[in-house]
């Protein structure tokens, strides 16, 4: 038995590192998170031919080791060893862009200074000897004094050569002096000297950039022609949550309401346990899987513009509509995932580097028009709009719908403005980033980033969200129905003693206590609202059959004004334990999801007030 | 010599300088922040600078090749005015 080994893997952001993650590890890896930062702690493990057990840590891609972004603050410390979370790293393994030598290199002899032994990938070299990129690779051991490996990570070439050296080293690991110091603007130009003899040392050829993604950059980074295919891709991207997630989403909910009234009805009738089971505990993890379809497709675009170097140009083409207020276009991609739903958006955030941007991003992504609020939109529409034709053109539902989306998506940009007036006494951030040349996505890769979110999606949704569900349903069960009780059981549970006691709270806005109480359940995830509302009126059967009803019941008992206040608060309000939940995880502090739920109620309601007097002096007129 | 945020599309160029108190409103930005991340990404002085593509609001951002390398920057013309180039032919 012999000691293990504890290896760090760096490198720059684009050269293939999360690729040679999983090349060397496969699917051994842990995903956790740093405590007290919000950045992901990847482990993932292997064994050398020499049986040596190997730990490798994936830190984030970085460009220094200077520690003023979170990112690169881990990075150091781990590799110094000044992190105590974390066991001595034995070695480093150092990961090249093989196309883009220079700014790998520059970080190559920073991590020289720690003193720890370094093994070098040379990662993309396929695409570097493509291309004219040659440098003589034993000249570069010599010049950098540590072993130099040819790799291309998704093909999984020149892996069991990175093993061996690993083994080599292994036997005969020396460590030097730490010397790293934080150096100054000078010194960072000495270490580009540094790197820029090195290079002319070891260069054989000068390289040319890719051919090809030259010409596609011609079209997709034209300022028109570009934002017009941004345009498409995002149609697209709806397109496919939309409609392609349609069937397996109403498959998964029939098997869920199926599996739901089993149980209540047939399994456990009538009994405590088979409620608790059916009404709370099925009916809560069924509401969330059904998002399933929705999420993992829009996963699925996210990984392939990423993967294929597009998500980058599409930062580009929205930098400047970010920056109006205040944001970096890599802001725009949680925000497009949000439209799905603001979980994986506020997950994808860990993009931006700028932790003030970060925050805001997480604060207004679920202003934008998530796919649970659909439920409720529908219904409320077809209840209080009357379907007709306006220019003989447009139908006013649709229009009323698209105003909603419109509302999120105008209120999502203010609110970043109002805050980014909170964060003024902090530095702004340059916001420079690179585009990579494009590749063609893999297959394995694609499928192995996919599982990722899927899971801790998955896991969510088994944790908190039935704990919360549980929650819930015992609010909506006690206390227990009086015998010959004349109204429904709603109205005797906490529930509706709740809404009855909130009541005064919501009458500025129009709501009744059926709504108050509607919107308690509606809190595990939005779009149980609806069958809360079926609920408290009494109304029951199939899912199709409360829509139908509660539409028609709804018309007769509600105002115009009660049914826009309503549908304006779901615009607005915080409906969704589940995302503040993730926003506390992200954030590691309660400040933010306060913060974000303070607001969203405010906003809320000061916004249902508008609309509702404003809806009063028109019918009143 | 001219700041790059002045470059049009394919112009190229030397740096000379980077010098981030060029910028307009540096005071804003932590000190030797800008100048830092422009020297990781691997602007420096002696480097040639090829303006690619400009956004559509603007003319922002731009992108840069950098001495030839198989990938582009990204960066807004406020941190490119704090570039100093000398035009030069291809």
């Amino acid at each position: 038995m012999n000691e293990g080994l504890n290896i760090a893997l760096v490198g720059n952001p684009n050269c293939g590192k999360t690729a040679l993650f999983n090349a060397l590890t496969g699917s051994k890896q842990r995903v956790a998170n740093y405590p007290g930062v919000t950045i992901e702690k990847k482990h993932g493990f292997f064994i050398t031919p020499k049986h040596k057990n190997c730990t490798l840590i994936d830190l984030p891609g970085t460009y220094s080791l200077r520690s003023r972004s979170p990112d690169e603050k881990i990075t150091r410390d781990v590799v110094m060893d000044l992190y105590n979370e974390e066991k001595k790293i034995d070695l480093i393994l150092c990961i090249l862009d093989a196309s883009n030598l220079q700014n790998g290199l520059r970080l190559t002899l920073e991590l020289k200074k720690t003193g720890k032994p370094i093994i070098i990938a040379l990662n993309m070299i396929d695409i570097a000897n493509r291309r004219n990129y040659l440098y003589n690779t034993s000249a570069l051991e010599a010049e950098l004094g540590c072993k130099v490996v040819q790799t291309v990570a998704i093909k999984k070439a020149g892996i069991s050569e990175l093993l061996d050296s690993i083994d080599n080293l292994a036997s005969n690991l020396t460590y030097h002096k730490n010397n790293w110091q934080t150096m100054s603007t000078k010194e960072s130009r000495a270490y580009h000297q540094e790197v820029a003899r090195i290079i002319n040392k070891v260069k054989i050829t000068d390289g040319s950039p890719s051919v090809i993604t030259e010409k596609i950059d011609k079209f997709l980074l034209n300022p028109i022609l570009g934002m017009m295919i941004l345009l498409i891709v995002l149609f697209l991207l709806f397109q496919a949550v939309f409609s392609f997630a349609a069937v397996p989403k109403d498959i998964l909910q029939a098997g869920a309401d199926w599996l739901q009234s089993f149980v209540t009805n047939r399994l456990l009738p009538g009994t405590l346990l088979g409620s608790l089971i059916g009404n709370g505990i099925i009916a809560g993890i069924g509401a969330v899987v059904v998002f399933l379809p929705q999420i993992l497709i829009i996963y699925l675009f996210i990984i392939l513009l990423e993967d294929s170097g597009y998500m980058s140009r599409a930062a580009f083409l929205m930098d400047r509509i970010m920056a109006a207020v205040g944001l970096h276009g890599k802001a725009f991609i949680p925000i497009l995932s949000s439209f799905a739903c603001a979980i994986p958006g506020i997950m994808a955030t860990r993009t931006i580097e700028s932790k003030s941007d970060r925050i805001i991003t997480i604060l207004i992504s679920p202003l934008t028009t998530c796919s649970a609020r659909i439920p409720i939109y529908t219904l409320l529409i077809s209840a209080f709009i009357p379907p007709i034709t306006i220019f003989k053109l447009f139908n006013l539902q649709g229009i009323v719908m698209f105003s909603l989306f419109a509302a999120g998506i105008i209120f999502m940009l203010l609110m970043a403005a109002i805050f980014k007036l909170f964060f003024r006494k902090t530095f702004k951030e340059a916001s420079i980033m690179e585009l990579p040349s494009y590749k063609l996505p893999r297959f394995k890769n694609v499928m192995m980033e996919l599982i990722k979110p899927i899971v801790s999606f998955l896991k969510r949704a088994g944790t908190i969200i039935v704990t919360i569900m549980i929650f819930l349903w015992f609010l909506s069960t006690f206390p227990r129905t009086p015998e010959h009780a004349t109204l429904p059981p709603i109205d005797y549970s906490f529930v509706g003693i709740i809404g009855h006691y909130l009541e005064a709270l919501f009458k500025p806005i129009g709501f009744n206590w059926q709504i108050v109480a509607a919107l308690i359940p509606g809190m595990a995830a939005r779009e149980v609202a609806v069958s809360a509302l079926g609920t408290i009126y009494a109304i029951s059967g199939s899912e199709e059959v409360v829509n139908k009803n509660l539409t028609s019941l709804l018309h007769s008992s509600w105002t115009m004004a009660t049914a826009l206040s309503l549908i304006t608060w779901y615009v607005f309000a915080p409906q969704c334990i589940s995302t503040l939940a993730v926003v506390k995880r992200e954030t590691n502090s309660y400040k933010w999801p306060l913060v974000m739920f303070a607001y969203q109620v405010s906003l809320a309601y000061i916004m249902s007030f508008i609309v509702y007097r404003i809806t009063l002096l028109c019918l009143n007129f | 010599m001219k700041s790059l945020s002045d470059f049009e599309i394919k112009e190229v160029g030397v740096i000379r300088e980077i010098n981030e108190a060029k910028m307009l409103n540096h005071k804003e930005f932590l000190e030797g922040d800008v100048e830092d991340k422009l020297l990781e990404i691997g602007f420096i002085e002696g480097a040639t600078v090829e303006v690619l593509h400009k956004g559509f609001f603007g003319n922002q951002p731009i992108a840069v090749r950098i001495n030839n390398n198989n990938t582009l920057i990204s960066l807004r013309r406020n941190e490119a005015s704090a570039i100093i180039v000398e035009e030069s032919t291809k």
